[in-house]
């Protein structure tokens, strides 16, 4: 199999990047295309994005889903 | 009536968190006919039209939701003479998984001091690895379109019902919820019926503890999910809060609400 993206999102209510993580999502292609069945985790697997960047991770900025 | 009302700390913990649990508040006997008739109910009745018209009589489902404790509770939240918005039988088979599917329900809702209830009645004792419905407190002020919000597969604050039989959630029908994946080898049902107000939801619950100290605490509550938001997100609940208790001048902490409403104009008359 090629090598594909495994993307972990961040969900911060500042943009800094030592900023809490209140909420995530993975969105990892290695393991397929449709997530048929969410694990609940209770804590994200790091406590902010330099945490991950710590251990590897390149970070990119999404767009925000706005609320209305 | 009076007995089965909320007090005025539960009120604010509604307002604050956007849900309430009752455990085992429907009896064994009722809840196991529930359980029967869920197995066949199917549609919606008259949407709109008044609850106590439309609900079915002499029914499980029809008195289950008639009960005095039940009817306390509607009556704290949306007043007298409430409204039938719509009922569903919510099936999770067993083994059967659910991916992301957190969601507000449709459609996106701006009306001030107001909300309409969802009652989720669970008839059968729902273990966690059963995957019962799940809430995240507290989001019933964000307003969103529909399922945009799956994209958050985890957020802090999330809960979910692990209940015995006969537990009853009312929630705001604004709070972000879903379902989750059932791992076991039993059929998983929760009854929801939602309900619209008919007047203005003001002070339909017990008032007697209105000053309670500790209400200012409760609509406090950090769910985890706000962070640097927790404070707008706290004037949203004394919003509301000041709207129910009718106490246009309610506010918590060094009075935050007076900070965008003190108008050095209007004080020297």
């Amino acid at each position: 199999m090629a090598v594909v993206q495994d993307i972990l999102v961040f969900f911060q209510t500042t943009p800094a990047l030592d900023a809490q993580v209140v909420a995530w999502a993975r969105y990892e292609a290695s393991k397929g295309t449709g997530l048929g069945d969410l694990v609940e985790e209770s804590d994200p697997p790091y406590h902010n994005a330099m945490a991950a960047m710590r251990d590897g991770w390149q970070v990119i900025q999404m767009s925000e889903l706005k609320h209305r | 009536m009076k007995e089965h009302l909320l007090n005025s700390k539960q009120m604010a913990q509604f307002v604050a968190s956007g849900y309430l649990k009752f455990e085992e508040m429907i009896p064994q006997d009722l809840c196991r006919a529930c359980l029967e008739e869920m197995h066949h109910n199917r549609g919606y009745l008259a949407v709109g039209t008044p609850f106590e018209e439309t609900w079915p009589k002499g029914t499980a489902l029809g008195d289950t939701f008639r009960l005095p404790q039940v009817q306390g509770l509607i009556h704290s939240l949306v007043g007298p003479d409430p409204l039938y918005d719509h009922h569903a039988a919510h099936l999770t088979k067993a083994e059967q998984t659910k991916g992301p599917n957190m969601h507000q329900d449709s459609v996106i809702d701006f009306r001030d001091h107001y909300f309409d209830i969802q009652l989720s009645l669970f008839p059968a004792d729902t273990t966690d690895e059963m995957g019962g419905t799940f809430l995240v407190p507290g989001t019933q002020f964000r307003n969103v379109r529909t399922g945009e919000i799956s994209i958050y597969h985890h957020m802090r604050g999330k809960i979910w019902a692990t209940c015995p039989a006969g537990t009853m959630y009312v929630w705001n029908t604004r709070v972000w919820h879903g379902a989750r994946s059932n791992y076991t080898d039993r059929d998983r049902f929760m009854y929801k019926l939602r309900l619209n107000p008919t007047r203005p939801q003001v002070c339909n619950f017990d008032t007697a503890d209105l000053d309670d100290p500790e209400i200012g605490r409760i609509l406090s509550t950090n769910h985890g999910w706000e962070g640097n938001e927790q404070r707008y997100e706290l004037m949203q609940r004394v919003r509301l809060w000041r709207f129910v208790s009718d106490q246009p001048n309610y506010d918590v902490g060094e009075r935050f609400m007076r900070r965008i409403e003190y108008q050095p104009g209007e004080a020297a008359g």
